[in-house]
């Protein structure tokens, strides 16, 4: 199961935390807080991948759904902080190079 | 669940078994069964461990996603440590997998060795899924080696299931026997220390 819990801290920005298993239970719940995060405005959007100890393909989709969701709205869509299993998987499907991993939310909440 | 099969064994500790049915909600007892592999083999590595998750929750959502009768197919994870490697079967009840589900494409005529069409149909007599047959005698005549594909387009949402649990095993096969599915996982034991996947 996985929790996840949305902070606006912009007027175009949010940060999305994450919490537990981004499997395909999980997806879909993600990929609509970021519709969500995008329909209200906040088309920047983080994603706090600290406490996200596995990710399968359906995560995956999910960020990659969030992705087009966001550029579609002239935002974007930045990962931070994920774990090695996460880190591993994104580097084995190449999706490093979209969803560039970035160290912390801070650094990746700014430089837009 | 944890070794229930061990008179197979001759490291009963080593083996690790789990059943269930092919819902969304039951891939958290094959995560759960992983985490105690892990605590109670503290010496198999966190990566080599949290690879063959990776691909057994890959091949099981698969299983859960396009598997017939949807919502009512039967699965039996059987994981084995080894001294050089991690092992995982993973069989299920379901119809043969369809074209697009298969990894690369299972000839015909590679169905049609795997064994007779009927009986039985289903489990084995006693519920299971996996005859208590040793890994080594895994019918190798009938195992297909996945053929190397590109993945998907960088921004598409799906179609990596697969792909993902090919890149992080050594070996992947599947063969349908015996109104069965099953997929045999491996994954070798990196040395400690050992970098990259």
């Amino acid at each position: 199961m996985m929790d996840i819990q949305r902070s606006v801290v912009d007027e175009d920005l949010a940060v999305i935390h994450c919490e537990g298993r981004l499997n395909m239970v999980a997806a879909g719940s993600l990929r609509a807080c970021i519709e969500q995060s995008v329909d209200a405005g906040q088309s920047r959007v983080v994603i706090d991948l600290g406490a996200i100890s596995f990710i399968d393909s359906s995560g995956l989709g999910s960020l990659i759904a969030g992705l087009k969701k966001a550029r579609q709205a002239g935002g974007n869509l930045r990962i931070a902080a994920a774990t090695d299993q996460v880190l591993t998987v994104l580097r084995l499907t190449n999706l490093d190079r979209v969803l560039r991993p970035h160290l912390t939310v801070e650094e990746a909440s700014s430089g837009w | 669940m944890a070794g229930d099969s061990g008179s197979t064994s001759p490291d009963r500790d080593a083996v690790y078994e789990v059943a269930g049915v092919a819902v969304p909600g039951s891939l958290d007892q094959l995560h759960d069964l992983m985490t105690q592999v892990g605590d109670e083999h503290p010496a198999v590595a966190e990566l080599d461990l949290s690879m063959l998750e990776t691909a057994v929750i890959e091949i099981a959502g698969n299983l859960v996603e396009h598997g017939r009768p949807a919502g009512a197919v039967s699965y039996h994870l059987r994981l084995e440590v080894l001294p050089d490697r991690l092992e995982g079967l993973l069989a299920d009840s379901g119809e043969a997998l369809p074209e697009g589900c298969r990894p690369g494409g299972v000839p015909e005529n590679l169905v049609a060795a795997a064994g007779p069409e009927e009986p039985p149909a289903g489990p084995m007599p006693d519920g299971r899924l996996l005859a208590d047959s040793p890994r080594g005698q895994f019918p190798s005549d009938v195992l297909e080696e996945l053929a190397d594909d590109d993945m998907p387009d960088l921004l598409d949402e799906d179609g990596r299931g697969i792909l993902i649990a090919r890149a992080v095993l050594d070996e992947l096969s599947y063969c349908r026997r015996d109104d069965a599915n099953t997929w045999r996982m491996v994954r070798l034991r990196r040395p400690a220390g050992a970098a990259s996947t």
